[in-house]
């Protein structure tokens, strides 16, 4: 694994991870979006077998990131969960039990529909739809900025929902696609943080960054 | 012949009502009658529109009048009879209606019913509480069967089960199912009624006639007999040929710029169908026939399988009453009862194989001495070549084989999880069963034992935290319990896997077809496409249905269909090789499409060089998109890919690049953005059939076929769930699409059962390594020919403009794509 590469918004240093998540240094906080936990188990629910070793792969690199940055905060920009509760979901429970110094906040996401009680029993603190950390604001989807106030307008969002791609194109018509960290002016889409997501095409204008996820590297365009 | 037959009440009756209306039976006929009476199992090999129906239909009436020589015209409700399977849901339509005519001029009282996709609930139900004697249907219908309770029962009672059309299923998933279901029921009517059933395969001539007769009666453990119709058909086949060869197109796959030639063809037959290779191009031709000709509006139509059912089947009755002039149509037209207005055939662009071409030209004279005329209308230059190899290949009667599939999971998973739901089945007898068919007959006990844990328990799985659900097992008895598994499965029994597709219907109500949702998704509201050759503005999508208007715009799209692009057979490829070498030997007796080509001949030969049958052509050209290999074995587009990949692994071993490669039916290109290290110091090395096998599976680990497979083979074998009507908003949550779910599979469950079929289906089907191993052993035998021309030639042309594209490469992926930065900026 390559290491992470800083990238400055608002004087904050946030460490771009190959494994598809922000270390903000300043807050000692790890940020993801789109876990979309027991998306497999929801699967094998429905008789469709999808091994379920990708779900455990994903909470594994969580844990590593978490270690390795001795982060004390993590928050999540939506999608924790993929659908309604699954057996998948009690082993994150029993992770999170040992786990238990770390503070966890969620912003909900479409796919969080999960009871109030869950939360609880996971310890999660759970904002319905945006969590204010001025100069930052963390959202799920992007179009809710619509509904922020004049002053959190100002705020750099911090969004998922999108699971962002790039594709790169060379010559002899080639072409590939690739999860990628997407960082707009006044906002940035983070890659889904679950292996098991597909990706969405972004096309990045001119002036913005966009990290792509490269197998175990980051690369930055352009 | 043995007179027991002729002795007996039924052929009694059946001949006396044919000589009535002034027929004798054929030979064949009554072989198959005489074969049906010894209770014989076989195959009857003839051509469409030689009462191969009445073979064994008829054959299965006399068993009837002979069981009830005294009641056989009053006896009815006796239970299911004949079985029989047809491939295509309009052919039960015309078959059926033949079949009553039969019965009510016998006046027998026998009823025939159709099941099939559109068969509504009422008359299933009705099926369900008695079964008609003989009953039409489509193989997932079929399976749909195996799925209700107590099904064996349906059965008890069955004489015959028919193969209609059998070698149009051979070879594929669908054959696959039939042979599975055929086996299912002799066994299960086995152990309830202690009896089997008769098979017959119906078939028109393939080159392994033997093998098909083979396949299907496997289950019986009989050999079976074959009846040959011997009926020769004369066939005439004429080239439509451009006024100014130099001026028409080299590459394409249209062909419109002859479409005026063929207007005093149309009108001067009774009735033309024009064959066009896919639905899309049909789309083109439709519109551009009646803009050379407008006076055909009205009298001509287009009949492709996106088109509404209900105008399809107006199209069909009225190619039947001969008010149609012309129908433009794609392989939705290949198969079918005859349409005796037809007189003539025009088949745009290659037909890829001597078969389908024979198959389409007889679509055209049915009166039993009448000859099929066939015109062949190229779409760029060199196809006019594969007209003279067509006409050679069919003086020989060099027919092509369907090969059979083998040891198909996707298929078996389906069909356990079926017959899960309806009754539950033991494994040991299933296993039994299996072993006894031609696909499953090298099953091993191991993999067996992997394919139940896949349906018990879902592969790899984390104990406690698990619930996968779908088959469960109850004293020995594996069954599905759930309804909703149940019923979601029932939802998806079927081997052939389309895009999803979406409704087009008028925002003022009115249903025009179906299109596929990824052309829909690239619309913007506004946008003009063209669909059953009319043009369509997109106005929006609601409940998976694209609404639209009709629209004015010159200008439109016309989808791209995926599919329909066949690839040329073995045998075709080889006659166009020895087609070839009559130019390069410079023969003074050619054929009137070889003749007209000699400028182009002459071009190719004079920027680079024309192969002998001897020799295999290889051409360096550098364009503004960099450096191209072309190699010209003629092998058909599969061949070409797989070899592609092997010489691109076995150069990439030696030299960091990347390729992207293309391909068609006469060669295929490697295309690299630095030049390309083959010369005459390593070519030989390079086509070696050393190591072939080796080569062959390490360069199918770095390319993109299997996945391409792996899409198919996940939603028969229930990995990709396609949502069902009225539920597609709930079903989101289990959407994922193949690509992501191959990379899934790959990453952390390797040796997953489909993952594994899609990489043989690659080495099976695509890298068929036996033909490969011969074209490698072919080109070290013969002399290889490199040319560096300065411009693109008339034999590269084709290859470089219509392409499908892959990629291989052997530098780090990171390198990749720091050099395709690198262009970038060096563009900008």
């Amino acid at each position: 694994m390559q290491n992470p590469v800083p990238h400055i918004i608002n004087n904050n240093t946030f460490w771009v991870s190959p494994e598809r998540c922000l270390f903000w240094e300043e807050k000692n906080t790890l940020i993801i979006a789109d876990m979309h936990l027991g998306k497999s188990g929801h699967f094998r629910k429905a008789g469709i077998a999808i091994p379920q070793s990708i779900y455990k792969a994903d909470l594994q690199r969580l844990m590593a990131q978490l270690y390795l940055y001795k982060a004390e905060r993590l928050i999540i920009a939506g999608d924790l969960t993929h659908s309604t509760a699954n057996k998948e979901l009690d082993l994150f429970i029993k992770w999170r039990k040992d786990f238990s110094s770390l503070h966890i906040d969620l912003v909900k996401g479409n796919h969080d529909i999960l009871e109030d009680g869950w939360y609880e029993e996971a310890t999660i603190k759970v904002s319905s739809w945006k969590l204010a950390e001025p100069p930052f604001i963390f959202l799920h989807d992007l179009k809710a900025e619509k509904k922020l106030t004049a002053e959190e307008k100002k705020l750099y969002r911090f969004t998922g929902h999108l699971h962002p791609g790039i594709t790169l194109k060379g010559k002899g018509k080639q072409a590939l696609r690739f999860p990628c960290f997407y960082f707009a002016k006044e906002y940035c889409v983070l890659p889904a943080f679950s292996r098991f997501t597909g990706t969405f095409k972004v096309r990045p204008e001119k002036n913005e960054v966009v990290f792509a996820v490269v197998e175990n590297s980051i690369m930055r365009m352009p | 012949m043995n007179s027991s037959l002729k002795i007996t009440k039924g052929y009694k009756v059946i001949t006396d009502w044919l000589s009535a209306t002034g027929k004798s039976p054929f030979l064949f006929q009554e072989q198959t009658w005489e074969h049906i009476l010894n209770e014989r199992s076989g195959l009857v090999n003839a051509p469409t529109g030689c009462g191969k129906t009445f073979s064994v239909f008829l054959g299965s009436l006399i068993d009837f009048i002979n069981n009830h020589p005294l009641d056989y015209k009053t006896k009815k409700n006796t239970g299911l009879k004949l079985l029989w399977i047809t491939p295509l849901r309009a052919l039960a339509k015309d078959i059926g209606r033949a079949m009553e005519e039969v019965l009510a001029a016998l006046g027998m009282s026998l009823k025939v019913g159709i099941r099939n996709g559109d068969t509504d609930t009422a008359e299933r139900a009705q099926q369900k509480k008695l079964m008609p004697e003989i009953l039409l249907i489509t193989p997932e219908s079929l399976h749909l069967l195996l799925a209700q309770k107590s099904y064996p029962e349906i059965f008890r009672s069955l004489k015959i089960i028919a193969v209609d059309e059998w070698h149009e299923l051979l070879g594929s998933k669908r054959g696959v199912q039939v042979e599975l279901a055929v086996s299912r029921i002799i066994n299960s009517q086995w152990s309830i009624a202690n009896k089997k059933p008769l098979v017959w395969g119906i078939s028109a001539t393939i080159g392994n006639l033997d093998e098909a007769k083979e396949v299907l009666l496997s289950p019986l453990k009989e050999k079976g007999v074959i009846v040959k119709a011997n009926l020769k058909k004369q066939i005439e086949v004429e080239s439509i040929i451009p006024d100014e060869i130099e001026k028409y197109p080299w590459a394409g796959h249209l062909g419109i710029k002859l479409a005026h030639k063929i207007i005093p063809v149309i009108q001067q037959s009774k009735t033309t169908l024009i064959f066009i290779n896919t639905r899309g191009m049909s789309e083109t031709w439709y519109q551009t026939l009646l803009n050379v000709c407008p006076e055909l509006a009205g009298s001509i139509a287009l009949h492709h399988s996106s088109i509404d059912r209900e105008l399809r089947t107006w199209i069909e009755d009225n190619l039947h009453t001969g008010n149609l002039k012309a129908v433009v149509c794609t392989a939705s037209l290949d198969l079918g009862v005859d349409f005796r207005p037809v007189e003539t055939v025009i088949q745009v662009g290659s037909p890829k194989g001597v078969a389908r071409f024979l198959q389409r030209a007889g679509r055209s004279g049915h009166s039993p001495d009448a000859v099929s005329k066939i015109y062949f209308l190229p779409t760029h230059s060199l196809e006019l070549m594969e007209a003279a190899a067509l006409k050679s290949a069919m003086k020989e009667n060099l027919i092509e084989s369907k090969t059979p599939i083998i040891l198909c999971y996707d298929v078996l998973l389906q069909y356990l999880n079926t017959i899960a739901i309806s009754d539950g089945f033991l494994p040991d007898e299933i296993y039994e069963e299996l072993i006894a068919t031609y696909c499953y007959r090298y099953l091993t006990k191991d993999e067996w034992q992997d394919i139940l844990h896949f349906i018990t328990a879902g592969g790899n799985a984390l104990q406690q935290y698990d619930d996968f659900k779908k088959v469960e097992v109850e004293d020995g008895v594996y069954k599905i319990k759930s309804r909703k598994v149940a019923m979601r499965h029932r939802m998806h029994i079927g081997t052939i896997v389309s895009d999803a597709m979406m409704k087009v219907k008028f925002m003022s109500g009115g249903y025009i077809g179906v299109i596929e949702e990824y052309f829909i998704s690239r619309l913007d509201p506004g946008d003009v496409f063209t669909l059953a050759g009319r043009n369509l503005e997109f106005i929006l999508i609601k409940d998976m249905t694209a609404f639209v208007k009709a629209s004015k715009s010159k200008k439109s799209i016309v989808p791209s269909w995926a599919g329909g692009r066949m690839p040329l057979s073995a045998n075709l490829g080889k006659k166009l090789r020895e087609t070839l070498n009559q130019i390069a030997m410079g023969n003074k007796h050619l054929a009137i499409e070889l003749k007209v080509l000699a400028p182009l001949f002459s071009l190719q030969s004079n920027l680079s060089h024309v192969p002998n049958k001897d020799e295999l052509l290889i051409e360096q050209i550098e364009t503004k998109d960099g450096f191209h290999l072309f190699v010209y074995p003629f092998e058909g587009r599969l061949v070409h890919e797989a070899m592609a990949a092997i010489l691109a692994f076995r150069i990439s071993r030696f030299h960091p690049i990347t390729f992207s490669f293309a391909m068609n039916d006469y060669g295929f290109e490697l295309l690299s953005d630095q030049p390309i290290p083959v010369d005459d110091s390593n070519v030989y090395e390079l086509f070696s059939p050393a190591d072939l096998l080796n080569d062959i599976q390490r360069s199918v680990n770095s390319t993109e076929m299997a996945k391409r497979k792996f899409r198919d083979v996940a939603v028969i074998g229930g990995l990709i769930f396609q949502g069902m009507p009225g539920e597609k908003k709930k079903a989101r949550h289990l959407q994922s699409s193949a690509s992501l779910l191959f990379k899934v599979l790959s990453e952390y469950d390797s040796k997953n059962l489909l993952l594994r079929q899609s990489y043989r289906e690659v080495l099976d089907q695509q890298m068929e390594e036996v033909r490969l191993r011969d074209m490698l052993e072919r080109i070290q035998r013969s002399k290889i020919i490199i040319t560096f021309p300065q411009q693109l030639t008339p034999f590269c042309f084709p290859i470089k403009v219509d392409s499908m594209r892959e990629d291989l490469s052997s530098e780090k992926l990171e390198e990749r794509v720091k050099r395709m930065q690198q262009q970038l900026e060096a563009d900008k």
